[in-house]
């Protein structure tokens, strides 16, 4: 009996010394989704003399399955408000939280106000904030985004780190992925998939085999410029923590205001499950706000013959002034005033500024002032021959530069107005023409 | 207790060939891993083993040795060993059967011991020196240790892990 147990104790001893495959204990840590369970069995045996020893060894292997999870879901930049008719455009950021790559759908949804319907709202996803790749997203379309889980870290140096995984579980990470770990954001610069651990004998043995040790995958991460800038330090016990993939939704949004006293308003509802289905987010909400456009003409007449009279007689000349006010939130856009000589009289022009007189109806009178408060400029009769403006205030004419009553006269306002079209009347601007008529 | 060790070693070496002539021993070894389900018939709840393939963090492995001495004459002193999967945490319960009692290791199969007798020490802030019970996440390494498989004679153990 004592011999039997001594010779246990020599078994278990000569065991470690001749089974590498059992002693190395091939396998892979980590919870990570494709990582390698691997199990090696030995038994090792004497014949009934005791003398002869013999070993066998086999192994099984179970891969570790996805583990599906909801993304994180997270407005980045909300939609910046917008003139009506124009697009805005916010970054939601998406974030996966599961073990493994899987695929996913975003969909959103519009509630308007103030607001002609239907809107039209285009989306994309984004690799990164920027210098990543951009595509086409429709609403409820596949979405990948890679995951997987560590095993340990090495120190962090330079700026970056490596963080070691299990091998064959870089599930769709890559390089210039940015990827999320304990909620900061890092950028991938480089991967290595690793060798994942392997044992020559399967099924029944009756011999040993031999073992290929794990070599760990690897994913190096910097700070992410665009994100949350934060060199990689990490340090302790992370195993299993999960390295989620982000990817960015943009969603662009263009939208004309129905009113004229309301701004616009575009409450899009986001949310996300898997593919598969079963792991919704809640929706989050990102507001998109279309001012409304309300510009206000006025016209005002006064008798500068005889200042204070309320009418006029034959040889009076009369001074018109138009005052257009953008009194709302947004600004005007393609601003043009259509207006036109009196009847009974004549458009005052000339050489000199509005209302020398004297004028016969050539291109380069000048007949109007426009001004934007700030800046006034003198018009002529051709739309083309108006002073030079390097502070863009309006342009105008009349018909075929004639002065005789009823002649349409057009005026071109605001900043990027040219002579043949109106610019922007910014929001809250008040532009002043003056003009005089001498009646007939 | 070297010496034993390295004239084991040699033993194997020289008498492997040779023996094969003569009656021996011969112990063949295979494991399955195992995934429970809970089927549902007629009402009646049953736990069903199904082969794994893929398996779920935090789900449960079943693992079954088989072995089995296919040659002619009684194999002694089997000692069969396994390392507890890395990535796995193994799960001390009812479920471990087949005899003998296993052993555990918490030192990647330095030293084993049974479970109950299974401690180590730490090192307290104050120096003071502690001894801990080892729990089964402690575990490196399971072994069950036959004294003999007579010829013709099989037998399975089993042993459960949980996936971290």
């Amino acid at each position: 009996m004592k011999r039997i147990l001594n010779l246990c104790a020599a078994g278990a001893l000569a065991l470690v010394a001749l089974a590498p495959g059992s002693a190395s204990a091939a396998g892979t840590p980590g919870s990570a989704a494709n990582a390698k369970i691997l199990n090696v069995v030995t038994v090792t045996y004497y014949d009934a003399t005791g003398t002869n020893v013999h070993q066998a060894a086999t192994s099984t292997s179970v891969l570790v399955a996805l583990k599906p999870a909801p993304l994180t879901v997270a407005v980045v930049n909300q939609f910046p408000n917008a003139d009506s008719g124009s697009t805005t455009t916010s970054l939601i950021a998406l974030t996966a939280n599961a073990n493994g790559q899987d695929t996913y759908k975003a969909t959103w949804g519009s509630s308007t106000q103030f607001l002609v319907t239907p809107t039209s709202i285009t989306g994309s996803i984004l690799t990164d904030v920027t210098g990543g790749s951009s595509t086409s997203y429709t609403s409820g379309a596949d979405l990948a985004l890679g995951a997987t889980s560590i095993v340990s870290v090495q120190a962090a140096a330079g700026g970056s780190q490596v963080i070691n995984i299990p091998a064959g579980s870089l599930n769709g990470i890559v390089p210039g992925s940015i990827v999320v770990i304990n909620d900061i954001s890092y950028k991938v610069t480089a991967t290595s998939t690793g060798t994942q651990a392997g044992y020559t004998q399967t099924g029944i043995s009756t011999s040993t085999g031999s073992a290929t040790a794990e070599v760990l995958g690897t994913i190096t991460i910097a700070a992410d410029p665009n994100g949350s800038k934060t060199a990689p330090n990490l340090s302790g016990s992370l195993a299993g923590t999960i390295v989620g993939e982000r990817k960015y939704l943009q969603l662009a949004d263009t939208a004309v205001v129905s009113s004229n006293t309301n701004n616009g308003v575009d409450t899009v509802s986001i949310s996300t499950d898997t593919k598969a289905g079963g792991n919704a987010t809640g929706a989050v909400t990102d507001v998109a706000t279309f001012f409304f456009v309300s510009v206000s003409i006025e016209k005002t007449v006064s008798n500068v013959t005889t200042l204070g009279a309320t009418g006029g007689k034959p040889g009076d000349v009369l001074e018109y002034t138009v005052t257009v006010r953008n009194a709302s939130s947004g600004n005007a856009g393609k601003v043009s005033i259509a207006d036109a000589v009196p009847a009974y009289t004549t458009l005052v022009s000339g050489t000199g500024a509005y209302g020398s007189g004297g004028g016969t109806g050539s291109a380069t009178e000048k007949f109007a002032t426009i001004s934007d408060g700030t800046n006034t400029v003198d018009i002529t009769l051709a739309p083309g021959d108006s002073e030079s403006q390097s502070t863009v205030v309006g342009y105008g004419g009349t018909q075929a530069n004639a002065i005789v009553a009823g002649t349409p006269i057009t005026f071109y306002l605001g900043s990027g107005s040219t002579n043949a079209q109106g610019g922007t009347v910014a929001a809250a601007k008040t532009y002043t023409i003056k003009y005089q008529v001498k009646i007939n | 207790m070297k010496k034993t060790v390295l004239g084991s070693t040699l033993l194997l070496a020289a008498l492997l060939v040779p023996v094969a002539a003569f009656a021996k021993p011969q112990v063949t070894i295979s494991v399955a891993a195992e995934k429970e389900v809970t089927v549902v018939n007629q009402g009646k709840k049953s736990v069903k083993l199904v082969p794994a393939t893929k398996i779920s963090p935090n789900e449960v492995i079943v693992y079954t040795v088989h072995y089995a001495n296919k040659g002619d004459e009684t194999a002694t002193n089997a000692v069969i060993e396994d390392p507890i999967p890395k990535g796995t945490v193994y799960l001390a319960d009812a479920h471990v059967s087949g005899t003998p009692e296993p052993e555990f290791s918490i030192d990647h199969g330095k030293s084993y011991n049974k479970a109950t007798l299974l401690s180590y020490e730490v090192k307290l802030p104050s120096g003071k020196i502690e001894r801990h019970q080892a729990t089964s996440s402690d575990y490196t390494n399971i072994r069950w240790i036959i004294k003999e498989i007579p010829a013709g004679s099989s037998g399975n153990l089993k042993f459960r892990v949980k996936v971290k």
